[in-house]
């Protein structure tokens, strides 16, 4: 089962950053990934892992992946209701993840 | 819970397993295993390494840091391309564990002019396959570039590494970062990289590691003391 369709009961800080920092290569590396992208089922991620897509999407200006028919939902996602910290003492160094609630 | 970072292992979308942390000697293994390939077909290859797997190399973090290995180098011939992939198959590695991404229209000069590099040769005992890393100053240096850039570009990495690299050398304050810069890099965080000092500001430091005899996570060579209130003196 690939990462971002893992269950995340149990998962601790490290999981999730590492999670955060697979989709950050993942959207990063899009144009080399784009068969994976395109096959990402939403309905089987976590409201963590859409968040996290979203926010990769943004900040990496790839909105065009958003235009994808697998995608289109993630633009509906809502900042998580508790904060997610990431990195540990935190870096507070971006406020787009913070908005959603992700706290690098 | 799942497995700790080093044996964190999924299946990526075409239902093939693949690790997604990889540790510094699992990346040796494999590396040993590709140079057996490559020297069986009288081929070779130079990697410069950059990035996550650097940082893992100087063990900036113990695991859990990168899934492949950045090289600044020219694309590869398609046969080496072959045995990266035969070997990732071996070690359940993505396809594309070493790759030069970061090197666009496969022009290295300009990557080296932007970040002058210095890289330091490693022995793991490959003859078909060289292996140089890129020194402590030479990262900060890309990180400094990278992150300063962070906002516009969207590489939300880079500045969490920077600070990992700063704890590293033993910056534990703006002003330690600051003055290890201009007496070491000639170049100014407030003039030349004022995006990253604005963010080193907003950041929250590490401890240094503890001086205090008489604690424990000092005793246990702990870098980060959480002991803080008991203990008042520290590396800057």
């Amino acid at each position: 089962m690939q990462v971002y369709y893992q269950d995340q009961n149990g998962w601790e800080q490290p999981q999730y950053y590492a999670l955060w920092r697979f989709l950050n290569r993942l959207f990063l590396r899009s144009s080399q990934h784009v068969e994976e992208i395109k096959e990402i089922d939403l309905s089987a991620c976590s409201e963590i892992t859409k968040v996290m897509m979203y926010c990769f999407i943004k900040t990496q200006h790839k909105e065009e992946l958003f235009e994808l028919d697998n995608l289109r939902d993630l633009t509906t996602v809502k900042p998580l209701s508790e904060p997610l910290r990431l990195i540990i003492p935190p870096t507070n160094s971006n406020k787009f993840f913070e908005e959603f609630n992700i706290i690098l | 819970m799942l497995a700790e970072h080093g044996s964190f292992s999924m299946q990526n979308y075409k239902g093939v397993a693949v690790k997604l942390e990889i540790t510094k000697d699992e990346y040796i293994s494999a590396l040993l295993y590709l140079d057996m390939l490559l020297a069986e077909q009288k081929l070779s290859i130079g990697i410069k390494a950059i990035g996550g797997f650097a940082l893992l190399w100087h063990s900036i973090r113990g695991t859990g840091y990168t899934a492949d290995i950045d090289s600044v180098t020219k694309d590869f011939p398609p046969e080496v391309i072959e045995c990266i992939e035969k070997t990732a198959a071996i070690f359940d590695f993505p396809t594309d564990w070493v790759n030069n991404y970061n090197v666009f229209e496969n022009d290295v000069d300009s990557i080296e002019l932007m970040i002058d590099p210095f890289w330091e040769k490693a022995d793991i005992g490959t003859t078909a396959v060289k292996l140089w890393i890129a020194d402590l100053e030479t990262l900060l240096r890309s990180k400094l570039l990278a992150a300063e850039d962070s906002e516009s570009s969207g590489r939300a990495q880079d500045f969490p590494d920077l600070m990992d690299l700063f704890s590293k050398i033993g910056c534990f304050s703006v002003k330690a970062c600051s003055t290890y810069v201009d007496e070491n890099m000639d170049i100014s965080l407030l003039t030349d990289y004022p995006n990253v000092l604005k963010l080193l500001r907003n950041a929250t430091f590490p401890r240094g590691r503890c001086l205090n005899t008489s604690c424990a996570m000092q005793r246990a060579g702990v870098n980060v003391c959480a002991a803080d209130s008991f203990c008042q003196q520290r590396i800057k």
